[in-house]
């Protein structure tokens, strides 16, 4: 006997989608989420709750991962507990999607055939999707109006192709620096790009428009205008009276039968009693690492080591966000009064980025799968700004008066431009997840244990982005222009571990995300991504799990 | 709400009955007495700039400390400093450390960050400091958004303005 049509697990950006969906089209869907209901009064631009307490994210004390690295003895896990390194990204209603900052990027129709494109990489399992971009566009197109996704196309030379025109909203507002941005890329004949935002420029959808508090990424959002899953999707899917959304309700099995079929999901409750929902078909979404997590921990009947894990594919070629950053100093002193005011503003955005590399054919470097370069002021967080400013050129403490005068003179002088830098974090055979046999979460149950080893190629490709972006900042005139690539993997872009493919040997899911040989159990977050592209992931993954959902649609 | 809208918002220890004096309780006993010193050191002040003394960054440790906000390595840590920087000064002044002079201080707390763990230690205190400076007003620092002002920071809107909306209101719902 079923509760639910669907119970969904996770409430994020991979979640939301098939919740608003199923609910919309009448059926009765449970949404189960490990964390707390926030919402937009509870957001306020507070650095310790956002960065520096874990507010949004459980204690690592009570739940972890272990992270295992390369070293000269072979790959050593280390507790997250012990080294404070949080691979937790926001867990509450809404996922981490309610702290994104909203760069919004599509993949391009090349990303769909990486494998056929650019042939094959020593050491990479590279592979072409079982889907197209033809098949996504019409769900890009879907998540720029249900989310709202503001932005402008711009004649570009690797511009993906679109059914509509234009975006459904003009861009948000612009700094002064933008300008500079564009004057200067097109000194050197790049393309700057109006980054599209997952962003409402005006009140919209029962949302209120950007209030520009110059606070965005790291933070949740007051007004409802960041495109996250709660507030944009979620939200809509309650006020359907067919989707019940339920906070502290931590699963930990997905129960199965002797044909293979989900028949139940137990999870802990707040006072943490063991409980169960019984629905007709499930679907996971709890973020790449936590997704394989969950399904590692179900083994049924059929499925001794795992749901969808008979071929041992289950959580590997987990992938991440490859790149770099770098920064140049703007002193205000270089600029006329007037600029330098305008520059200071905190609220209006950069929004700018560079796609000319794309697709690299370097007459030297050669031709290669590139990536996408994004212009953006550095964070603004007063607390962790200061606390930089320590330490003198020699790495000593640096305290006192001369220590003030450092500060005085970062605050009040310049502004800080930086790039980011995102490339293809090449899936291999040594970034997976795995259940420790030794570190149980405060229930008892296993976490992940997530290997984190990248393919060299990713630096070289960051490397030659960068130094692309630098020659921007450098027109500029910027100063103490840096960067920085390495192969440490940003933990809020992670997605993979369960990739789709036709091939059920080499894959977990089937092209509509169904694990291959369950009957009524989906994927929908980034987890099914065999490769990245060269962006963000979440328009896509929000894209997917619209399309996945009308799959499921159809499956009812 | 524009950059100075955060002095209206009233510290969380403002509950107790007479605010002004709340930053200094308890701050005449050890461990806190050598700590404010120490503060003071470390961000000292100044006719156009605050101290330590002006953030109230002693009576912001004492209520993290107190209301367990840190870890209790790290409290133990920073409580435990004072008790070194004793020993010391008793061995090369023969007096605790608050009755040195403040050149013998300086000196004492250059000599310690020569150590790796007297370096975090500091380190570890001007965090806190930063915390003090530049965090919201409801905490307890940066009163009047002194700090803020000093160093024009724009610290954004809305701010935490109900007891509901700290960090510690929230991680409670967790
Ligand atoms: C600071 C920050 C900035 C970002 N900026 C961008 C950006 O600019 N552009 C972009 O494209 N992306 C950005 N992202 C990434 C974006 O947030 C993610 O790609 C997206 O939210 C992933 O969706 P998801 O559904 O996989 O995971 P989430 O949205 O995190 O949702 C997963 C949910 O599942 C819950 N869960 C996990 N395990 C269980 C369990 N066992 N039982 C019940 N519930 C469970 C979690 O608590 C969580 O709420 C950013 C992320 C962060 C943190
Ligand atoms: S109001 Fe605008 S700037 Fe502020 S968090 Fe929301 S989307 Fe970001």
């Amino acid at each position: 006997m079923s509760d639910y049509d669907i119970c969904i697990i996770g409430s994020g950006a991979g979640a939301s989608p098939v919740a608003l969906t199923l609910a919309e089209a009448g059926h009765s869907v449970v949404v189960l989420e490990k964390g707390p209901w926030f919402d937009e009064t509870d957001f306020t631009k507070d650095e310790l709750s956002c960065c520096r307490r874990s507010v949004y994210t459980p204690p690592l004390s009570e739940e972890q991962h272990v992270i295992e690295e390369a070293s000269d003895e072979g790959w050593q896990g280390t507790p997250t507990s012990e080294s404070g390194w949080d691979f937790w990204n926001g867990n509450c209603i809404g996922g981490s999607s309610n702290f994104m900052s909203g760069y919004f990027y599509r993949l391009k129709p090349d990303d769909f055939r990486l494998r056929s494109v650019y042939g094959p990489i020593d050491g990479a399992n590279v592979v072409d999707w079982p889907i197209d971009y033809k098949e996504l566009e019409p769900y890009y197109t879907k998540v720029e109006q249900r989310v709202g996704v503001s932005g402008r196309v711009v004649k570009h030379p690797f511009q993906e192709p679109r059914s509509t025109t234009d975006f459904p909203y003009p861009p948000t507002e612009e700094n002064i620096v933008s300008g500079w941005i564009d004057a200067a890329c097109k000194k050197h004949g790049y393309h700057p790009l109006p980054t599209p935002r997952a962003i409402l420029p005006y009140p919209a959808m029962n949302r209120r428009g950007c209030a520009y508090s110059g606070y965005c990424g790291s933070f949740g959002c007051q007004t409802g205008a960041k495109g996250g899953a709660r507030a944009a999707l979620l939200d809509q899917a309650v006020r359907t009276g067919h989707c019940k959304v339920m906070p502290h309700c931590k699963v930990f099995r997905l129960e199965s039968d002797k044909k293979g079929k989900v028949t139940a999901a137990r999870y802990h409750d707040r006072q943490g009693k063991e409980q169960k929902i019984h629905a007709r078909l499930f679907v996971v979404a709890c973020q790449a690492i936590e997704t394989t997590r969950l399904l590692l921990s179900s083994p049924g009947p059929k499925h001794p080591d795992g749901l969808g894990n008979n071929h041992g594919q289950l959580g590997r070629n987990l992938i991440f966000s490859a790149g770099g950053v770098g920064q140049g100093t703007l002193p205000y002193e270089q600029f006329s009064k007037q600029q330098a005011e305008a520059l200071k503003m905190r609220g209006p955005f950069v929004n700018r980025g560079l796609q000319d590399w794309y697709f690299i054919d370097d007459a030297k470097f050669g031709r290669h799968k590139g990536g996408t370069i994004d212009f953006l002021f550095r964070h603004p967080n007063g607390i962790a700004r200061a606390n930089n400013q320590k330490w003198d050129d020699n790495g000593r403490l640096l305290w006192g008066k001369p220590l003030k005068r450092k500060l005085e003179a970062y605050f009040t002088e310049a502004r800080y431009l930086r790039f980011e830098v995102f490339c293809d974090w090449l899936p291999t055979d040594n970034c997976f997840v795995s259940l420790d046999n030794q570190i149980k979460d405060k229930w008892g149950s296993p976490v992940a244990r997530v290997r984190i080893g990248f393919h060299p190629h990713d630096l070289e490709i960051g490397q030659y982005l960068s130094d692309k972006a630098k020659t921007v900042l450098e027109t500029m005139k910027a100063r103490d222009i840096y960067s920085s690539v390495s192969g440490d993997p940003p933990a809020n872009l992670v997605a993979g571990g369960c990739r789709f493919g036709h091939d059920p040997t080499r894959s977990v899911l089937d092209a509509n995300c169904r694990v291959h040989d369950i009957d009524n159990l989906y994927v929908t977050d980034g987890s099914f991504m065999p490769t990245g592209g060269s962006v963000p992931y979440t328009w896509t993954i929000y894209a997917n799990a619209f399309r996945v959902a009308d799959r499921i649609l159809e499956h009812l | 709400m524009g950059l100075f809208g955060a002095a209206l918002v009233l510290p969380v220890q403002a509950q107790t009955r007479n605010p002004a004096r709340a930053p200094t309780r308890g701050q005449d006993r050890e461990p806190w007495k050598t700590l404010a010193v120490v503060q003071q050191h470390l961000l000292p002040s100044e006719d156009h700039a605050p101290g330590a003394k002006e953030i109230h960054a002693t009576s912001y440790l004492k209520n993290l400390v107190s209301q367990h906000g840190l870890s209790e390595e790290e409290r133990n840590f920073i409580t435990s400093g004072p008790g070194w920087l004793n020993e010391l000064a008793m061995q090369q002044h023969k007096a605790v450390f608050v009755r040195l002079t403040e050149n013998q201080q300086a000196n004492l707390l250059q000599q310690i960050a020569g150590t790796s763990a007297g370096e975090d230690w500091l380190a570890m205190l001007l965090t806190y400091i930063f915390e003090a400076l530049l965090s919201s007003p409801v905490y307890g620092g940066n009163p009047e958004a002194i700090g803020w002002k000093w160093l024009q920071h724009d610290p954004g809107f809305p701010l935490p303005a109900t007891a509901g909306q700290t960090w510690q209101a929230l991680q409670k719902r967790r």
